[in-house]
């Protein structure tokens, strides 16, 4: 297999969107030696990840789900500069397998909220409630959240000109 | 996993969000029907009319469940990308970020004690903003239906989605860092995909909140639920 050919399996399964349905080196070796673009090196790394974050989680009394631990581990891994841009760059395999899961998040929601079947009585029961507290908290956090940072990062760039501009005056 | 028919459960999940896909992007009017609500609606009215059991149909989508894990852990993937931004105005991001969270909890709190609502729904309301891994995660710890919170926190995206960034407008937020925070703080992964639509800045900002409402709610709400809620 070439490198030509290696980039254009990954450039496929990246336009799929999808490691499910990436199946771009079915029919060839897969390349996960050499420059490992492919979206399985990835998708192993993120549950080696998730793997890790349980241990920790079984180990350490932490309120935390294990995948958001596994996030913040990855993360805090990536912080470094060198990795980031060796790790995040479009094409290595685990902006691949990453970007392809996130692409298509909405759809791994779907078996959980097909559980609302089982909830049915209990929502209509509380109907009244769930139409007044879901929409009014939703917008009172968007506005609450959108109006503060927008202030105060009006406030931070007033600032940063004001100083910016003081050497200029005294020199 | 699936086994003899709850394959059919995986092919009619997968090829209703595809055909959702196709249709929301063909048809502009179709907006307001994003295709996770699409797929939801229509597996669950599928569901009923058959009869079928909940329990059977997890087991047959069970791939699905499995990859939720790894596609958490990927969040971290956005937040990285736009880290240097982030940490150039970490106080008003951390700052706006605590005001979202405790309005987005406290409203939900204060609403339940207006109305005279102290069963298990206004509980498993609480973690609505949260990535809906998390939130069902984080069900379980505050002790609410894990499936409730999957559907509030659904629900609240789908809304956010349509609703967030003209209210954003309304306001005069014009900054996308703002527009795009707000989006993730409040709607999470469903108001990120709205975000990204309407510019990558926005979109990496939207991740960045997304991820830290999730990190946030996580380490406060089991506490808070303990205090305020018993």
């Amino acid at each position: 297999m070439t490198p030509a050919r290696r980039r254009s399996d990954s450039h496929r399964s990246v336009l799929l969107h999808s490691p499910v349905s990436g199946t771009a080196s079915a029919h060839t070796a897969p390349a996960l030696g050499g420059r490992g673009r492919h979206w399985l090196e990835g998708l192993v790394i993120l549950v080696a990840y998730l793997l890790l974050a349980e241990a920790v989680v079984r180990l350490l009394p932490l309120p935390v789900p294990a995948p958001v631990l596994g996030l913040a581990l990855l993360a805090l891994t990536l912080a470094a500069p060198r990795l980031r841009r060796r790790i995040t760059r479009p094409h290595s395999s685990l902006a691949t397998a990453g970007d392809g899961l996130l692409a298509h998040l909405p759809l791994l929601f779907v078996p959980a909220g097909v559980g609302v079947v089982r909830y049915g009585a209990e929502l209509a029961e509380d109907a009244p409630f769930v139409a007044v507290a879901l929409p009014v908290s939703l917008v009172l956090t968007v506005a609450a959240t959108g109006l503060t940072l927008s202030a105060l990062l009006r406030r931070q760039r007033a600032r940063q000109r004001a100083e910016a501009a003081l050497p200029n005056r005294t020199a | 996993m699936p086994t003899g028919g709850g394959w059919a459960w995986l092919a009619l999940t997968l090829g209703v969000y595809v055909g959702a896909l196709r249709v929301h992007a063909r048809y502009r009017w179709t907006r307001a029907f994003p295709p996770v609500l699409v797929t939801i609606v229509v597996v669950a009215a599928v569901l009923l009319l058959t009869g079928e059991e909940y329990e059977k149909y997890l087991a047959g989508v069970e791939p699905l469940v499995l990859l939720l894990g790894p596609a958490t852990v990927a969040l971290a993937l956005p937040l990285v990308r736009v880290a240097g931004e982030l940490r150039r105005s970490l106080l008003p991001v951390v700052a706006a970020l605590l005001v979202g969270t405790i309005v987005g909890l406290g409203s939900v709190w204060l609403v339940a004690l207006a109305m005279g609502e102290e069963g298990d729904v206004a509980r498993a309301m609480l973690p609505k903003s949260v990535t809906t891994p998390v939130a069902l995660g984080l069900a379980e710890q505050i002790g609410a239906a894990a499936p409730l919170s999957a559907v509030f926190s659904i629900v609240t995206g789908v809304l956010g989605a349509a609703v967030g960034l003209p209210l954003l407008s309304l306001l005069r937020v014009r900054d996308r860092r703002a527009r795009g925070l707000a989006m993730g703080v409040a709607a999470h992964g469903i108001g990120t995909a709205r975000a990204l639509d309407e510019h990558a800045r926005s979109g990496g900002w939207s991740s960045a909140g997304m991820v830290s409402t999730a990190l946030l709610t996580t380490a406060v709400l089991p506490t808070a639920v303990q205090l305020l809620w018993p």
